[in-house]
């Protein structure tokens, strides 16, 4: 009998608590990732000048490139593939890369109509002219593929 | 003198064994390490070893192949993730060696060297606390591990905030450095390495005075100067067992050679020795950072020295001090921008034989302990089987079981099986 009291009186304290990993999420809150922390890359468009630099350089392959010249083509990361070395900052000429602070690295995907669907998957690429258009219509279609496909195999 | 059997011998069941061995214990080979994944065959007398053998090369990577099909800048990020934590050594020796047969050599400013410096001790630091850590845990001590671990955070906040990632600083480039240390970065770190320096003098005094960590780990795999000498090994290791020999003295680079630091070797040549080498280890490697830092304020030069994208033909070998012992590295390069042919020799491999060497003669509750006294980064996945010669009975046991059971033996003085 002594015992199931003493239990009961963890259990109420507990109760009272509230959850034990509440101190955790405070302290994530407290403590955000360094300021110069390295995930993944996002091209900025109005500088980036279509060198290919940073698909040349890159160690995992995870930059695509499709252009005809300056104004006409498109760079697109594919985010699973990247291992965040920041290389491609690095050896960028014109600072068009930008790492951001805090990936979204849980999003998921609905649809693959849109183009902004498309960036949460691929991260942020530089996109322009015809060219751009037609190789995303080409990516989007093939990601809409796997996507039916990966349904069809849950059912 | 004994006969000398070779070791590196194939072996499968046993049979190949030594004539007065009535069990055999086979530990391994799934280590998805750098190029060391090991598979140890170990030969009983009862409780004693009579022999121990390794079979090695289950788990090949190719990471020397994937080199020769990309560029030298691509490399310098493919490199690091030959070791899962001694990255920024095979970095920096991978530096050097394309700023050596670039020709850029001699244009690297002193900051930029301070700065690769700086990343290769933090490195240190960190690999040798969560060594020791490991080392507690395998001998029974929990605390210890959890202590150091919790303390090994420090040194894992200072370096993800002057390279941007906790293990992958990957700070260097062939020709200087990525980025800068600045002043408000170097203040901010000072007390916190003031703090890890008390931290880690406590878990000296912790393995210098507890009966509970000494007395398992004193006399336990002696491994002699004599057999030292004959069995090779380098880094910690060999430090350990009397061989006052560090790459950083003995040939330096970068600027080792003008900093003030202490070679630390000890005598004995147990595991306890071999812990107590890094520890020190990691307080000298502690006051280095503090030093790095102080210089960093009265230095200036570029960081980054253009390298061309083609490196011209040549070859060309370098050599550090790995956390773990020396690590070689050896690259030819043939005019274009990618490398003919790149070898790397990482420590471990020259620790093999000296470990085998400390098994012969010990108790098989020792063995924990030994097989971690050479850091040789074992993955969650070890198993162990034990066979029992006469009746054939296989047991299989992952490496929790193995050390709960290894402990129980020493403390309670139980036979193992």
């Amino acid at each position: 009998m002594k015992k199931v009291l003493v239990m009961g009186g963890e259990a109420l304290k507990n109760q009272a608590k509230g959850p034990v990993t509440k101190h955790v999420l405070k302290r994530i809150a407290e403590n955000p990732p360094p300021e110069d922390i390295r995930t993944i890359p996002a091209i900025i468009e109005d500088r980036c000048i279509m060198c290919g630099t940073c698909v040349n350089v890159c160690p995992s392959h995870c930059l695509g490139m499709d252009k005809e010249n300056k104004d006409n083509g498109m760079i697109w990361i594919l985010r699973p593939q990247c291992m965040w070395c920041g290389h491609c900052q690095t050896y960028c000429p014109k600072d068009a890369i930008h790492i951001d602070r805090e990936p979204s690295l849980s999003n998921s995907l609905f649809s693959f109509n849109v183009r902004q669907d498309y960036d949460m998957l691929v991260a942020k690429g530089s996109y322009k002219g015809d060219t751009a258009d037609k190789k995303l219509q080409e990516l989007i279609e093939e990601g809409g593929k796997k996507i039916k496909e990966i349904e069809e195999f849950r059912g | 003198m004994t006969e000398y059997r070779s070791r590196f011998r194939t072996l499968t069941d046993g049979s190949d064994g030594p004539e007065d061995a009535d069990h055999h214990i086979f530990i391994g080979p799934q280590h998805p390490w750098c190029e060391e994944p090991a598979h140890f065959i170990i030969h009983l007398k009862g409780e004693r070893v009579v022999e121990a053998d390794i079979r090695i090369g289950f788990n090949l990577r190719g990471i020397e192949k994937a080199m020769e099909n990309r560029t030298w800048r691509q490399n310098t990020m493919l490199i690091p993730r030959a070791c899962g934590i001694c990255s920024a050594v095979h970095q920096n020796v991978y530096v050097r060696v394309v700023d050596r047969l670039a020709g850029v050599e001699d244009q690297i400013s002193e900051r930029a060297r301070l700065i690769r410096m700086f990343s290769c001790e933090a490195e240190r630091i960190h690999s040798h606390i969560l060594w020791y850590g490991i080392l507690a845990h395998d001998a029974g001590f929990d605390t210890l591990l959890h202590i150091s671990w919790r303390d090994r955070e420090i040194i894992m906040d200072i370096v993800e905030k002057l390279s941007g990632n906790r293990v992958n600083p990957a700070l260097m480039l062939p020709g200087g450095v990525k980025r800068d240390i600045p002043k408000e970065k170097a203040d901010w770190a000072r007390p916190l390495l003031d703090e890890l320096i008390k931290k880690v003098q406590y878990h000296r005094k912790v393995f210098v005075e507890e009966a509970s960590i000494t007395n398992r780990l004193k006399d336990v795999g002696v491994l002699t100067k004599d057999e030292a000498k004959k069995t090779t090994p380098n880094g910690p290791t060999a430090r350990a067992s009397g061989l006052p020999f560090d790459v950083r003295k003995s040939t330096p680079y970068e600027l080792y050679d003008k900093i003030d630091w202490n070679l630390v070797c000890y005598p004995e040549g147990d595991v306890l020795a071999t812990t107590l080498v890094r520890v020190d280890e990691t307080l000298e490697s502690l006051q280095m950072c503090k030093q790095i830092l102080d210089q960093l304020e009265s230095t200036q030069g570029e960081l980054l020295v253009r390298v061309k994208q083609r490196i011209p033909e040549g070859t060309y070998m370098a050599r550090a001090e790995a956390p773990r012992g020396e690590d070689v590295h050896y690259a030819i390069a043939n005019g274009t921008d990618k490398p003919d042919r790149y070898k790397i020799r990482a420590p471990s491999l020259g620790n093999i034989d000296a470990t085998l060497k400390r098994m012969d003669g010990e108790y098989i509750a020792d063995m924990p302990v030994i097989l971690r006294s050479y850091d040789p980064c074992f993955s969650c996945t070890n198993r162990v089987m034990l066979i029992n010669e006469n009746t054939g009975e296989k047991m299989i046991l992952n490496q929790d079981e193995f050390a709960r059971k290894a402990i129980k033996a020493k403390k309670y003085n139980r036979p193992f099986f």
